[in-house]
């Protein structure tokens, strides 16, 4: 043990430390790969049920909803992330685990600090007589043990649950692509995507504005627009003519209504007249020009069954709307609106009116009929249930399908829930003081009350026979003999005594 | 790489080879003696002796009858010390440890006050049930333990070196009696919980004490060696890991420190004080040293962790009515607080 070291033992100790600081830093380097892992196998799962979710929700409640590349482009973020992460912080344990080499081969071979602490005093130059003597131990251990494995960080991901984890968030997104019906979101029209869709009406503005502007004619109030290529001809671009395939089939179908439509027009035509004098001539239609107008209103119907464009409240008795019905076609500055907005409104429909049954569908779709023909009709064949008041709670999807605000409490937005005040974390309520009574008042109420003889019939108590000697206890104790004629006589003389001093006190007083 | 020639021998690492070797003998030696007495127990004894060694106090809990006074009594005997039993009572009073003024007739005729010496001025203070004295009888030793002398009026008399104190007392018998103060509890170096003995030490407990022969402990040290040995205890160096260990165990044992864990800070009203910290490492020297090192590992810490802090650590509330207890407690310490460097 009295064996010293060479001047430079610190740089052969630590070249002897070399193969452990390999171990140590490639060891940090591996658990920072593998505790990424696992957390993107965690991300992938979380990112997959996301998707899925989300699709599920939007495809229940008619709600925006994802598109694969969302969901994609999150992985892609989640893994590069956790890359980078994983990258960085490997970065810093391999280079904190440089200097912990000595200390990491002292753990796992149980040497109580003999390396580390030697190379401590080496660098700080202890001089102590027990420091050197620590020195050239920590040396020797060193050299016995330079080849064994120091310490090292391991990281168990369980390759098990990091893959189930990611074949999961796999699974569910794959489940969401294909086995979740499509939402508004992703809904199409006919054969055509709702982007497309957008496209189409931009290019028919286009198409619009590029055209003789006594041509571009308001729709009515909703915005149903017609649009005509310059020439009073159908458009024929794009998937536009996918469409009017569609359209021209249903023109056979709604022939008889177009009849009616017709006579309604021409009653409708006088009112129009007085109220939309701005639109002039051109507010008169030609009967040539009416088929085709009439076709395309319906064909604007089929799209309409898809879009579910929200309704706009209208006033049947508002006279401008029953002239620009009339007038339809014919004007072109009644409308303020342009039609690419109006479109662009209905792709975006909210969920109150997509949530409608197919009955209600069609109950719409006599709506919009009665329209076209003569203008804004009283909704006759409005078969809705009339508003409950039922009192029960509505809770889950039942309170998010309460459009009309039935239930408790009638319309007016939310409905509020009853508790108490205790229900409410934060709200101090007086606890219990151990020794002391709670605070407030104390009343203690006093009745004056004094005892009173009930009268009635009661039993009346019976004089019962002496009992026998040996029942009797009080019997026991009695003197017996000249004792108690001893105790007698002392008894009258007392009483005596007694009666006579009371007798002088009356007279006294 | 290019070794250069080593060093020379010198002196001063042959030499403190050859005191921790030294040491490590008297130790055993002392070890051995007292175990003649003393049946069992090891970890007890080597606790003793090294707060001994490190100059401290200690305080021995454990139900009557487990050998308490006997093994002060014992260890008194093996290194040939004065040696004083303080019985403590309710009705003691602290004149009657620390000594009191006397009125003394002189030669002459005359009179004067002369300092009657109590039973604290000794080598060797067992004070037995130190728990049933009264609070003003149990501060007279606050100043024996700490500072190593003893005030009377205006005279300030210097304890005899050794001066180890160790007390005893009782965690059963609670009534009547008045738990020692956080204050007074700080300056015991370890408290010692002994325990029942197993069933081979019954055995020579047996053997060793009713029969006709009766273990003769011989006097194998002497005050002198007990403080050279102190001094070598004092010499061993620790390196900063250590160091910084030790520190990390004593903060961690502080409700609000950043090591402290959710359940220190759950069930701890007080942890320790630097003083705790202090006794760690001397205890950690000496344990660094009977096992044939130069140098405090964190293991040695480790090792004596519990019976230094577990009267450190106050319990709160929360802690006292779920019945936690600080040797558990210190235990998930010893288990959270990291070894390695930063």
């Amino acid at each position: 043990m009295t064996r010293e070291y060479p001047d430079d033992a610190l740089l052969q100790m630590e070249s002897m430390l070399d193969h452990g600081r390999k171990r140590v830093v490639w060891a940090s380097v591996v658990a920072s790969i593998r505790r990424g892992l696992g957390l993107m196998g965690a991300g992938v799962l979380v990112i997959g049920a996301l998707f899925f979710f989300l699709r599920l929700f939007s495809s229940w409640f008619g709600t925006a909803g994802v598109c694969v590349s969302t969901g994609l482009l999150l992985i892609g973020v989640w893994v590069v992330g956790v890359l980078g992460w994983s990258f960085l912080r490997g970065r810093r344990e391999a280079k904190a685990a440089d200097g912990q080499v000595a200390e990491r081969l002292d753990l796992s071979q149980e040497t109580h600090n003999r390396i580390a602490t030697a190379i401590e005093f080496l660098k700080s130059e202890d001089d102590s007589a027990f420091g050197r003597a620590a020195i050239v131990d920590g040396w020797e251990t060193l050299e016995k043990v330079k080849e064994e494995e120091p310490e090292v960080e391991r990281i168990d991901v369980g390759w098990v649950g990091v893959l189930s984890k990611g074949l999961g968030g796999v699974l569910l997104l794959l489940l969401g692509l294909f086995f979740v019906p499509k939402s508004e979101g992703d809904l199409l029209i006919g054969d055509v995507e709702v982007g497309e869709l957008k496209e189409m009406i931009s290019d028919d503005s286009k198409g619009l504005n590029k055209g003789d502007p006594d041509q571009e004619k308001p729709e009515d109030d909703d915005g149903d627009l017609e649009e005509e290529e310059p020439g009073g001809k159908p458009s024929k671009s794009g998937k536009e003519g996918v469409l009017s395939e569609e359209r021209e089939s249903d023109q056979e179908s709604k022939g008889k209504m177009s009849k009616s439509t017709e006579t309604d027009a021409k009653q409708s035509q006088s009112a129009s007249k007085s109220n939309s004098g701005a639109s002039g001539g051109g507010a008169k239609s030609k009967p040539g020009d009416e088929e085709p107008k009439k076709s395309k209103l319906k064909k604007k119907k089929d799209w309409r069954k898809y879009t579910k464009k929200p309704k706009k409240p209208k006033k049947p008795e508002d006279p401008k709307e029953g002239g620009s019905i009339s007038a339809r076609g014919a004007s072109g500055s009644s409308s303020s609106q342009t039609p690419q907005n109006e479109w662009t409104s209905k792709v975006k429909a909210k969920a109150d009116d997509e949530k409608e049954s197919p009955q209600d569908e069609e109950l719409d779709d006599g709506g919009e009929q009665e329209k076209m023909r003569v203008g804004a009709q009283p909704a006759l064949k409005n078969r809705s249930s009339k508003i409950s008041r039922d009192l029960s709670l509505m809770t889950g999807t039942d309170k998010l399908m309460n459009k009309q605000n039935r239930g408790r409490g009638g319309p007016g937005g939310g409905k509020k829930t009853r508790g108490t005040a205790t229900m409410i974390m934060g709200v101090p309520v007086p606890g219990f003081v151990k020794g002391k009574l709670l605070p407030g008042p104390t009343k203690t109420t006093q009745e004056e009350s004094k005892p009173k003889v009930k009268k009635g019939d009661f039993v009346e108590s019976l004089e019962l026979p002496t009992g026998r000697p040996e029942e009797d206890a009080q019997k026991r104790y009695l003197p017996t003999g000249s004792l108690a004629a001893q105790a007698k006589r002392y008894l009258i003389e007392y009483h005596s005594q007694n009666e006579n001093q009371r007798t002088e006190d009356r007279g006294e007083e | 790489m290019k070794t250069k020639e080593p060093k020379t021998v010198e002196k001063s690492s042959a030499e403190a080879s050859e005191q921790a070797k030294h040491f490590c003998e008297v130790f055993q030696k002392l070890k051995t003696e007292i175990q003649k007495a003393f049946v069992g127990q090891d970890e007890i004894v080597e606790n003793v002796l090294s707060v001994l060694l490190s100059d401290g106090h200690v305080l021995l809990e454990g139900v009557p009858g487990l050998g308490k006074t006997l093994l002060a009594a014992t260890l008194s005997k093996t290194l040939n010390l004065d040696f004083s039993r303080i019985q403590f009572t309710p009705d003691l009073m602290p004149a009657d440890i620390v000594g009191t003024m006397v009125l003394q007739e002189t030669k002459g005729g005359g009179h004067e006050l002369k300092f009657q010496e109590g039973p604290v001025i000794a080598n060797f203070v067992l004070a037995d049930e130190i728990n049933r004295a009264t609070p003003k009888t149990q501060s007279a030793m606050l100043e024996a333990m700490q500072e190593r002398q003893v005030s009377v009026g205006k005279q300030t008399i210097k304890l005899p070196e050794p001066f180890i104190v160790i007390a005893t007392q009782n965690p059963v018998e609670q009534d009547g009696t008045y738990p020692l103060p956080e204050a007074q509890l700080d300056r015991f170096m370890v408290k010692l919980t002994v325990g029942y003995p197993g069933e081979d030490d019954y055995l020579g407990i047996l053997n060793r004490t009713t029969g006709v022969s009766v273990s003769d402990v011989k006097s194998v040290s002497t005050g002198e060696e007990i403080m050279k040995m102190r001094q070598i205890v004092r010499e061993v160096p620790v390196s900063e890991q250590v160091q910084r260990y030790a520190v990390r165990l004593i903060m961690a044992t502080q409700p609000g420190s950043k090591y402290a864990s959710e359940a220190i800070n759950k069930s701890v009203a007080l942890g320790s004080s630097p003083r705790g910290l202090q006794s760690l490492i001397l205890m950690g020297k000496v344990r660094a040293l009977i096992g044939g090192r130069y140098a405090v590992s964190c293991q040695d810490l480790a090792d004596v962790a519990v019976p230094v802090l577990r009267h450190r650590v106050m319990l709160g509330f929360e802690g006292l009515s779920s019945r936690v207890s600080p040797d558990e407690l210190i235990k998930e310490i010893l288990e959270s607080v990291e070894k390695l460097s930063d």
